[in-house]
């Protein structure tokens, strides 16, 4: 019945297929590292840099003052200072602005009199994630300028200080989050197209037939046609590995051996939802198309790649736990940041067995040797 | 000439329309796909809490409420240290507060209280955000206490300044709008890509345009009815998504829709002369598909649909200004959610239309010269 020879065959196929076709090699080896290598780069988590535009009425020391609360921050960035509303709204409206900041006339002469003032600031909603860090940002920079007035006015201690301390990664740096999440998503994405890809290709352009009427069984075509694709998407996920730790100075605080075996394991499921897709699809376009959807709308929604899960609502982190990728980047975030040890992650290790046995086990049993 | 143009078009059509399950995958994403996508709207704002209270007076509990919804949810209180690493440890909760002994005695005798918070840094963002609101609950808090200290020592009223936020376009914060909109335009920027390489390389792949070499066209004809027909299903798509995204969705269309039909074409047509681009790159549809998504990704990702262009580093910010989608993004998003006119972003608008107008006749050309050999 079966026989390694077989499988190790059409693996060997496979690999010289890709192997001779220089270009498609070269892509599908290096893009996926260029992939996280530019993300791990460039997308940033940390909300800096926000413009801000200003429409100053008073045009006072103390109005000025404030201002510079808001640049001091760190945070926002004075891009303009408009001389009416209007401009204000227009740079609003045409996204240069992500803030607009309005001082009303009589700031200073108003708070020498000891009465209160209203500032009122407009914030871009394109982004409701952003609209609501910014808005807390500028709440916090009012709330400095608040205290340092309540600071000289008289002699009072504060009443509460905060202390606070953060565990794992004390300078919120947005890398120790990020870069475990991306592994899930280059790990998710381009070995599931590729082995959605390599089984289409043979179908859409009839070179299965071959298959269809010679000895290897099912399980031995699927699996060495996969291996290949496995193994390269592990290796690429170790050069990315290396690239987080040894450059982009991610720590590795607890098991490698959770990281490693994790890590393969997830490199077969990716291929084996690739392989599930291609198994009800004859069309390369649409195999893409769908294998695209699919893995990056789940990832981007669930995963907790952008959104921690422990925020979503009660019936999405339901969905996020039944998805692989969720487990992963668990596992990545877990082991390198917060140091677990095996132990403490082999359940998540146990999920990925188990979704690897579901999409290689469905994609056999569903698959046909039949036109 | 017009009925030459006319045949191949309806080939083209025909083509896409026997597909079967290419149809149905598109139809999927018009319609389900965008409205599935849009209810699942996450609350990133409701950070789980776990309370120490060593203190347990009436002051505690008082704060403790200022920390509930819509921004925290208080998971459980802790009865002893050792279980603060436990739950943190596990990712129970991100953060937990602790009342040091005496807390209210501190208050109430006019001193500083010291509040302890312990936050988990691994999901940075998060809990970045989450000491931001916790800072901002207890400066509020701060703030009344402090007027009336000062007023007890001798100081007379005291003026601060208040703050009245507003948001401006998505009053509301709707994440579900903007969900239905960023699927729309994922959507709209692969088809556009996709089907255009795939109606073009398939031809060399299969060989087909061998036939369509010695036919009495040129290949100025061969190219444009092929890229009219894929425009066209784009279009048709869009159509089926925009109806899904304003009718059972509800997003506003604040702008005109004539105004969001003419940025819409100029991006699909943009978008195919980027696919004309990639077609000429290689002969097999799977390499051409793999370039194709190592510019289709960072396209998506790094356009500003997930986080703002202006966050990005500079160097990104520029390959960034290549992308079609950013300004599309900002036309469409300018158009549905801020009301404006084409005429009022015609920065954008021109940007858009001459990377359409550059990556065509690019396209054409690199055709042009593989066809010559």
């Amino acid at each position: 019945m079966f026989s390694w020879t077989r499988l190790i065959a059409v693996a060997t196929k496979e690999f010289l297929e890709l192997k001779r076709n220089l270009l498609f090699f070269v892509v599908l080896v290096f893009g996926p590292v260029m992939f996280y290598l530019l993300h791990a780069y460039g997308l940033p988590v940390d909300v800096k840099n926000l413009n801000l535009g200003v429409f100053d009425r008073d045009k006072s020391a103390l109005s000025r003052s404030l201002q510079d609360t808001f640049q001091n921050s760190g945070i926002f960035e004075i891009k303009k200072i408009a001389n009416d509303e209007k401009e204000l709204i227009t740079g609003l409206a045409l996204a240069d602005l992500r803030v607009g900041l309005i001082i009303p006339p009589g700031f200073a002469a108003e708070l020498a009199r000891n009465s209160p003032v209203i500032v009122q600031a407009l914030i871009d909603g394109s982004y409701p994630n952003y609209a609501l860090i910014s808005e807390g940002y500028v709440a916090a920079a009012v709330n400095d300028f608040n205290f340092n007035i309540l600071e000289q006015s008289g002699n009072a201690p504060l009443p509460i200080d905060i202390n606070a301390t953060v565990w794992y990664n004390s300078t919120f740096n947005g890398n120790y989050f990020m870069l475990p999440g991306l592994f899930g998503l280059t790990l998710v994405f381009f070995p599931a197209i590729m082995a959605a890809l390599s089984l289409t290709k043979e179908k859409e352009t009839r070179s299965i037939l071959n298959f269809y009427c010679c000895s290897v069984t099912r399980f031995e075509y699927l699996i060495g046609k996969m291996a290949p694709y496995v193994v390269i998407a592990y290796l690429q996920c170790l050069v990315c590995f290396a690239y987080a730790v040894l450059v982009m100075a991610v720590p590795m605080r607890g098991s490698l051996l959770a990281f490693l075996i994790a890590s393969f394991l997830f490199s077969a499921v990716s291929v084996g939802i690739g392989l599930f897709i291609a198994v009800f699809i004859t069309s390369q376009a649409a195999a893409i198309l769908l294998t695209t959807i699919i893995t990056l709308t789940f990832t981007f929604t669930y995963s907790g790649i952008l959104t921690p899960v422990i925020c979503l609502s009660e019936d999405n982190r339901a969905i996020a736990y039944l998805l692989p990728v969720t487990h992963y980047i668990d596992i990545a975030r877990k082991v390198m940041i917060k140091g677990s040890s095996f132990s403490d992650v082999q359940g998540s290790l146990l999920v990925l067995l188990v979704a690897c046995l579901f999409f290689y086990g469905g994609s056999i049993l569903i698959f046909r040797k039949r036109l | 000439m017009f009925y030459k143009w006319f045949n191949l078009m309806k080939k083209e059509y025909l083509l896409f329309v026997r597909n079967t399950v290419l149809l149905l995958v598109v139809l999927y994403f018009s319609t389900y796909d965008i409205y599935q996508t849009s209810t699942n709207t996450t609350d990133p704002n409701f950070f789980p809490l776990a309370v120490y209270d060593l203190d347990g007076g009436a002051k505690a509990q008082e704060i403790v409420r200022r920390f509930r919804a819509p921004y925290f949810y208080v998971k459980t209180y802790i009865k002893e240290e050792a279980e603060i690493k436990k739950l943190i440890e596990d990712g129970t909760v991100s953060a937990v507060i602790t009342f040091p002994e005496g807390f209210a005695k501190d208050l109430a005798a006019n001193k500083t209280a010291k509040l302890q918070i312990i936050l988990e840094g691994t999901n940075s963002n998060a809990s970045e955000i989450a000491l931001g609101y916790i800072q901002n609950i207890i400066s509020e808090y701060n703030l009344g206490l402090w007027v009336a200290r000062l007023k007890a020592a001798g100081v007379r009223e005291v003026g601060t300044v208040e703050l009245r936020p507003l948001f401006y376009s998505n009053t509301t914060l709707n994440e579900g709008w903007l969900l239905a909109l960023q699927e729309m335009y994922t959507i709209i920027t692969l088809l556009g890509l996709v089907l255009i390489t795939t109606a073009i390389v398939n031809e060399k792949q299969f060989g087909t345009i061998e036939q369509l070499m010695i036919s009495p066209l040129k290949t100025f004809e061969i190219i444009v009815p092929k890229v009219i027909t894929m425009m066209g299903i784009i279009l048709m798509v869009v159509f089926i998504a925009l109806f899904v995204v304003l009718k059972p969705l509800g997003v506003p269309l604040a702008g005109t829709i004539w105004d969001l039909f003419l940025i819409t074409l100029v991006y699909i047509f943009t978008l195919t002369g980027y696919g004309l681009l990639i077609a000429t790159l290689s002969s097999s549809l799977s390499e051409t598909i793999l370039i194709s998504l190592l510019i289709i990704l960072p396209i998506l990702l790094l356009s500003g649909m997930y986080v703002p262009v202006e966050a990005l580093s500079k160097s990104i910010q520029l390959l960034v200004s290549f992308s079609p989608l950013k300004y599309y993004l900002n036309l469409a998003n300018g158009v549905f959610l801020k009301g404006n006119s084409v005429l009022f972003m015609w920065q954008d608008f021109c940007a858009l239309l001459m990377l359409g107008v550059t990556s065509f006749a690019l396209g054409l050309w690199r055709f042009r010269k593989a066809f010559s050999q």
